[in-house]
């Protein structure tokens, strides 16, 4: 294995067909992939923030306390979230021609990954703020300080580095979707592993893009890790 | 009997907890008065309804029957802002310290004195003083991560008196110190009554803590008061069953003895 991705690589940089062809597609690929990752994820991860807060706050002796608003909230999520992203992205066709006036191409692509985006955030974001000491919230309370402040200023810092590994995790997840969305036309590294690798049955460009998608996860994860070990060193 | 300084003031209060369709009484018909300036303590096995009970006071808890007043106000009757300013007038700490772990020591002083709205420079002034006061100022750096049990709870004392509260609400805060680190705590909390006027509300259930430190006493077993009176009366003369255990453990643990009688 180790072998063939090396032949790959060192194919891909030597080819004619790559120089001339390939790899500039290679270049407009990785470009769209990072739009489609960066804008999901900041979209969908300020949405599933917003949504993963609603969740946490709402349980039972909680801040929001409110159960039917927290069993609905729940509900839509383990609706959404177990279905395979590859079927999602087509059962919302509908709802993505009406948002954004068609279901093809990059933009089309980026309506359902946010949706989806938005609910897996949500449950990292609450699994995160569950595991917070509800003794630092119950002191926040006794200062008289308000249920959002407690939220904005108390019990997101507090849960820091475990929200932003959580959230290098959803960056993998949503490189995973940007993939598929590859199969309706949605451009980016799946796309182009998709057309010239796999159905002009050529490894070398498959190969090629998960070299790419392994190294940009790679330096995502390392950069989440290294914050992450300097909030905790400190702060324990 | 009339007392005019009473500074908290429980009138037949109780609390129900439901939960899956079953009621729990943690705090079943109290009348209490606590007198201004005081050190009152609240004994009792864990479970006793203590911590249900003083939470009463800020209303982190909201009692089901009766009033409590606090300052004068009935609590129960504030909205959300008048509780909130209450709320500055009552500080608080807790066994498990409670600090804010992505905080500095003085950035947790200053917490509550940005909730006051009080300007940058009089608020570094007063965390400055605070942490003197509790003998922490060259911690102010530090995260409560890097301080030992004690330091920490001096830190929150810090914290609680930030807004110069007229009550102090201390549960079980030494419960998880060694011996000579509560005694510490304890010398620490004497002062704040003395020097600043401070009443407090102590929650222990170590009769010892309360022999030290309290004026008066109340003794909670499965949510009722079976006996309140000043330290000493009660412990020359326990009435009820309850007392009467603590009482004789203390006792027990001062002679060094295992007897069952």
């Amino acid at each position: 294995m180790m072998s063939s991705f090396q032949d790959a690589l060192i194919f891909a940089a030597t080819d004619a067909q790559w120089q001339k062809s390939l790899i500039p597609k290679l270049i407009q690929a990785f470009g769209e992939t990072l739009y489609m990752v960066s804008t999901t994820i900041l979209i969908g991860g300020i949405l599933g923030l917003v949504l993963g807060l609603a969740l946490y706050t709402t349980r039972r002796g909680n801040l929001f306390e409110n159960v039917v608003v927290y069993q609905v909230l729940n509900v839509v999520v383990n609706i959404i979230r177990p279905i395979p992203f590859i079927i999602f992205l087509t059962a919302v066709r509908p709802l993505t021609i009406s948002v954004v006036g068609t279901s093809i191409g990059t933009v089309a692509a980026g309506f359902p990954m946010i949706i989806f985006c938005t609910v897996a955030t949500s449950r990292i974001v609450e699994q995160n703020l569950v595991s917070a000491d509800p003794g630092i919230i119950e002191a926040a309370r006794s200062m008289g300080a308000s249920r959002l402040r407690i939220i904005a200023q108390i019990l997101i810092p507090e849960c820091l580095a475990p929200l932003i590994l959580g959230y290098a995790f959803i960056f993998v997840a949503v490189v995973d979707m940007s993939a598929m969305a590859g199969t309706v036309a949605g451009g980016g590294l799946g796309d182009f592993a998709l057309q010239y690798g796999y159905r002009e049955m050529d490894d070398s460009v498959t190969l090629v893009a998960i070299v790419v998608i392994i190294i940009l996860v790679q330096l995502v994860q390392q950069v989440a890790n290294i914050v992450a070990k300097r909030l905790l060193k400190k702060r324990g | 009997m009339f007392r005019i300084a009473s500074i908290i003031k429980f009138d037949n209060v109780s609390k129900e907890f439901k939960a899956h369709g079953s009621t729990f009484s943690a705090v079943k018909n109290v009348s209490l008065e606590i007198e201004r300036g005081s050190i009152f303590g609240v004994i009792g096995h864990s479970g006793a309804g203590k911590s249900t009970l003083v939470r009463l006071i800020n209303q982190l808890e909201t009692q089901t029957h009766g009033v409590v007043e606090v300052l004068g106000e009935n609590v129960g009757s504030l909205n959300e802002s008048e509780l909130k300013k209450l709320r500055r007038k009552i500080g608080m700490i807790f066994q498990g310290f409670n600090l804010f772990k992505s905080k500095r020591v003085w950035q947790n002083v200053e917490f509550p004195l940005k909730l006051a709205k009080i300007g940058k420079t009089e608020r570094i002034e007063k965390v400055e003083q605070l942490l003197e006061f509790v003998g922490l100022s060259e911690k102010r750096d530090a995260f409560p991560a890097q301080l030992s049990g004690g330091q920490q709870q001096r830190v929150a004392i810090a914290r609680a008196l930030a807004t110069n509260p007229e009550i102090l609400l201390a549960d079980e805060a030494t419960s998880a110190l060694d011996p000579e680190t509560t005694l510490d705590v304890l010398k620490l909390l004497k002062r704040v009554n003395r020097e600043f006027g401070i009443t407090i509300v102590l929650i222990t259930h170590t009769m010892s803590v309360v022999r030290l430190i309290c004026d008066e006493i109340a003794v909670m077993d499965s949510g009722e008061i079976v006996e309140v009176g000043a330290v000493k009366e009660i412990f020359d003369n326990p009435k009820a069953t309850a007392t009467k255990n603590f009482v004789n453990t203390l006792e027990q643990l001062e002679r060094g003895v295992l007897d069952d009688e």
